[in-house]
């Protein structure tokens, strides 16, 4: 069964074509690790997916349907930038996912941000990127989503809190659900993933379990590098 | 989901404006009171006709606080928020509407009670006729207190119906703006739309309007709609107390109404998220 079905999809901006008719298949209940150089159309796939580029080619479905009103309503979604309106406090931001989101747990978002040591009653807009970055992922893991798109979810946290944050995403996604990364940092998550998507020169490179791609004892970023050393 | 929209776009919209609007709300009570308290007739006209003015200011920033809301909230990084919520975008650009028509109304509307006030302080203060508020309602020819309020609330009517345009055509030159080609133009295309497009739709309704009049005529006895404006004007003659011809503003109405098709489609196929 496939969460993501892309088939003959095609996205250029002006003349520079990112995504090249792309096809491909992701399976459900899998942590996916989406990966490619900068530019190579990563955040474009997710802005696509979840419904913020609307001018491409191809067909786009998640479970099994074109992205729209109800695609959101099953997929929990993580910028690369933090999106919470500068007047929000963070309790403002916890009851505005509860109002819109069924599937919000609001006593575990509240919990999440007591572990993060983050104050209720302090502005969005006067937390440093790394405390915007801990409110975002408190908020999106605190949803029981099918499908879980983390666009660079540690890009802008500190190597040490690094780990932490990926206990934080493990132990809390939904389990059955299915986790689609973004990230160069390979490495730090190279233990959680179970499926890798490789995209680069507009075209998918490798699509294939992680038990696969590593059966001769190689580590992701050994096949990223070899991947890419042809590509780019 | 759409109440939920519309709850959090209310608040959204205090939340942009409300120190602006505190400032001048102080401003007000303190100009208004010494205007009522200060023996000084000029200068309690001139503290007066300072609140009109205050919140004169305060319907354009309320407008342009309702257009910069809905840009960020759409277009700008809040837009990952909005377009990722699971509620169709017909309803989100209605939420948006609603929102801003109410905020600018309610703005617009305290502004005219000012100029009632202040009219009225000014007759008070330089000895005229007109001293009470059923007299100052006079000035608009109506006897009785039910046909001011059937003329009030044609009035409310008529300025709602106008600014819930006004807000469409902002709305669809942000979107516009956002949409190649015409994102190139940037702000000023965002202008140039909502100003072409208001000038359109007034003009469009309002010559229809002159072919196919449709009006309200109110005596003293009855109000009546008519779709021979001009010879129930011909007909009832001095008995007519007020009277409207609503079809321009009717389809001004309709065109805001529709505007949102075009807005809600912009956004759904077209406007990318950067």
């Amino acid at each position: 069964m496939s969460i993501i079905t892309v088939d003959g999809l095609t996205k250029a901006y002006g003349s520079h074509t990112v995504l090249n008719n792309i096809s491909f298949d992701l399976p459900k209940g899998e942590v996916i690790g989406l990966f490619g150089p900068n530019g190579c159309g990563k955040t474009t796939l997710m802005k696509i997916l979840t419904g913020l580029i609307h001018d491409y080619k191809g067909k786009v479905l998640v479970d099994g349907n074109a992205p729209g009103e109800q695609t959101k309503a099953i997929t929990a979604y993580l910028p690369e930038q933090t999106f919470v309106h500068d007047w929000m406090r963070n309790i403002d931001a916890v009851n505005y996912f509860a109002d819109f989101y069924a599937d919000f747990d609001k006593e575990k978002a509240l919990d999440m941000l007591s572990r993060f040591g983050l104050n209720l009653k302090q502005k969005s807009k006067t937390m440093s990127k790394g405390m915007q970055e801990k409110l975002l992922l408190s908020l999106v893991m605190s949803r029981e989503a099918d499908l879980y798109i983390l666009d660079e979810p540690m890009g802008g946290v500190d190597p040490a809190t690094r780990a932490s944050i990926l206990d934080f995403i493990m132990e809390n996604y939904a389990q059955k659900s299915t986790l689609l990364i973004s990230t160069h940092l390979i490495n730090d998550l190279e233990s959680v993933f179970t499926h890798a998507l490789f995209i680069g020169g507009g075209k998918v490179l490798l699509n294939d379990s992680v038990a696969e791609i590593t059966k001769d004892g190689k580590h992701i970023e050994d096949v990223f590098k070899e991947v890419f050393s042809n590509v780019w | 989901m759409f109440g939920k929209l519309l709850k959090n776009d209310l608040k959204a919209q205090w939340h942009s404006v409300n120190i602006i609007l505190l400032s001048m709300g102080i401003i007000c009570i303190v100009a208004e009171a010494f205007a009522i308290f200060t023996d000084n007739n000029v200068l309690g006209a001139l503290a007066g006709l300072l609140v009109f003015g205050v919140l004169i200011f305060a319907c354009l920033v309320m407008v342009i606080a309702v257009s910069m809301l809905f840009s960020k909230t759409v277009f700008g990084r809040a837009g990952y928020l909005t377009l990722t919520l699971p509620a169709r975008t017909r309803d989100l650009v209605w939420s948006k509407t609603v929102s801003g028509l109410i905020w600018i109304f309610g703005v617009f509307s305290l502004m005219i009670l000012s100029m009632f006030i202040w009219v009225s302080q000014v007759d008070n203060r330089f000895g005229s006729e007109i001293q009470a508020a059923a007299d100052l309602l006079s000035l608009f020819g109506a006897p009785s207190i039910s046909v001011v309020f059937a003329i009030v609330a044609i009035y409310t009517s008529i300025f709602a119906v106008l600014i819930l345009l006004a807000v469409q055509c902002i709305y669809l030159g942000i979107t516009l703006s956002n949409v190649t080609p015409f994102s190139k133009l940037g702000n000023f295309g965002a202008v140039i739309v909502t100003f072409v497009s208001i000038w359109v739709i007034v003009t469009i309704t309002g010559a229809i309007g002159d072919v196919l009049p449709v009006g309200i005529v109110l005596t003293e006895s009855k109000i009546l709609f008519t779709t021979d404006f001009a010879n129930a004007v011909k007909t009832l003659g001095d008995s007519i107390i007020f009277r409207q011809n609503l079809t321009g503003i009717v389809l001004s109405l309709a065109g805001a109404l529709l505007l949102n098709l075009p807005i809600t489609s912009l956004i759904k196929n077209k406007v990318n998220i950067k």
